[in-house]
């Protein structure tokens, strides 16, 4: 359901639509998860001061780019280029053609500048230029393979170098960049020990994303440790790695499907705490995501996949299910800041409320029949 | 699916097969890995020192020529410095005929030198 944006005379009220239509991700030419996977890695270039950092033609790949005009026209052009096709972009107009424009941005400024290229930002003009290639009707076959290569490339370079399988590159890295605290941990182990052992644990886990996610088993926990991956290199590194955090966790929206019709929630009217976050959660289902439903007596329910949750896990699911729960992380996340891990730690608690509800869920034995399922957010 | 949908499906398929494509290419060929999907797996100490007519550049005027730091890490493979620092000086500084030394150490092993003049 689209946002209405008719002017209704009260600036507030157009704002707040204008806001409601940057976050609704349905009725448009892309299906929904890949329409919010191209937003929100749009936001993060925005927000975390990647836009600025687009190129000036400074040793370019392709030597044509240096008769292009003076080096801050270029990169004016390139900015002015990338913000109209955001705007296209959050307002839902022309999304695929606003998706490809935006890769393509950064593309150019990858062809333009030997210095610009780094790998966060190649993901990142694939991701849009993927995401605008993409059939609305069909299973994004192409970006989800994308994740695939990306993990197994990574993990083939890293087992292939010495360096790595033997420690030395974890040694130097952590040396370099905590050198009052590395020595001291490393040194409880053998030499160069511990440097292996964590480059075995980084080649493990990115072999086991690309094989997991090449045969689509299991993609619920392989979502959760892909982002706690990069989550965990934020927190350890205390830097997002470029694009990367935001952009590679992004990309697994290209497993999920989406829910295509409103998600039941029933609410009973005496639920405390609970009852203050449904009016909030209300208010922030800009296009009618749920179909909030009142009840006389009971407890916050979804229905979501054929399976009901209850209380303070509905809470998690309805967040899940709010593209604008996506919106937010990704918005502090990108936003510079002193201590990156901090945000890490927020994500962390996110991960831990998700696994803590899918245990308990477990334990439970919890099958929902009470309401239909009407959509799905599974893979 | 429309005959313009699979046209850009197949687009998409040719962009993945590329990469693909470049991975093994970027493996067989050498070190330098340019789009194969090597990110940060090189820890470079480096220092960069460039004379120019005889005087050295102090860290800010490195800084401000190659939009590098003079002295840092580097992620990538050194050989991307290294032909960073050369196409530089063969195109925008070819006229200056600068001497630039590159001092680096990969993954803690011994300390290399790369220069050009």
């Amino acid at each position: 359901m689209a946002t209405d944006l008719t002017w209704t005379g009260s600036p507030g009220s157009y704002a707040w639509a204008l806001l409601g239509r940057a976050f609704s991700i349905r009725g448009t030419a892309m299906r929904p998860n890949i329409l919010l996977m191209a937003k929100l890695v749009t936001l993060d270039f925005i927000f975390s001061g990647q836009i600025v950092m687009l190129s000036r033609h400074l040793v370019p790949f392709i030597g044509f780019f240096r008769h292009v005009g003076s080096p801050s026209a270029f990169h004016l052009a390139l900015l002015l280029i990338f913000l109209v096709a955001a705007a296209s972009l959050f307002l839902n107009r022309h999304v695929r053609v606003a998706c490809v424009v935006l890769g393509m941005v950064v593309v150019v400024s990858i062809a333009s500048s030997m210095k610009y290229y780094e790998n966060n930002r190649e993901y990142t003009a694939l991701l849009l230029v993927l995401a605008g290639l993409d059939d609305p009707d069909g299973d994004s076959w192409v970006l989800r393979w994308q994740v695939v290569l990306l993990y197994f490339a990574a993990a083939v370079n890293k087992v292939l170098l010495a360096e790595w399988r033997d420690g030395y590159f974890f040694q130097a890295w952590m040396s370099y960049l905590h050198h009052a605290a590395w020595p001291k941990v490393a040194g409880l182990f053998g030499d160069r020990v511990l440097g292996a052992l964590l480059a075995w644990m980084a080649i493990g886990t990115e072999f086991a994303l690309s094989i997991g996610f090449a045969l689509r088993r299991h993609v619920p926990v392989l979502i959760w440790v892909g982002v706690a991956y990069h989550t965990t290199l934020v927190l350890v590194m205390n830097r997002s790695f470029g694009m990367f955090w935001i952009a590679a966790p992004s990309a697994y929206l290209a497993f999920v499907t989406w829910p295509t019709e409103p998600l039941p929630v029933r609410f009973g009217q005496e639920l405390g705490r609970l009852g203050r976050w449904v009016s909030v959660l209300k208010r922030l289902d800009f296009e009618g995501a749920f179909r909030w439903q009142p009840v006389p007596q009971g407890e916050l329910e979804i229905s979501v996949h054929g399976r009901t949750h209850r209380a303070w896990r509905a809470l998690v699911w309805i967040l899940l299910c709010n593209p604008v729960s996506y919106f937010v992380v990704a918005f502090f996340a990108a936003l510079p800041q002193p201590e990156p891990r901090a945000m890490a730690l927020i994500v962390f608690a996110i991960l831990g409320a998700i696994a803590l509800s899918a245990f308990a869920e477990r334990r439970e034995g919890l099958h929902g029949a009470a309401m239909p399922a009407t959509g799905s957010v599974n893979a | 699916m429309s005959s313009r949908l699979r046209l850009l499906t197949v687009l998409g398929a040719v962009i993945l097969l590329a990469q693909a494509g470049n991975v093994i290419y970027a493996h067989l060929a050498g070190s330098r890995r340019y789009f194969a999907w090597a990110p940060n797996d090189y820890a470079v100490v480096y220092t960069i020192t460039t004379y120019l007519d005889g005087r050295q550049l102090t860290p800010a005027e490195v800084q401000q020529r190659y939009e590098v730091n003079a002295h840092g890490l580097w992620e990538d493979p050194p050989q991307r410095l290294i032909d960073y620092l050369n196409r530089y000086e063969r195109t925008y500084g070819a006229h200056e005929h600068a001497h630039v030394i590159l001092r680096y150490s990969l993954d803690g092993h011994r300390e290399q030198t790369w220069q050009r003049t």
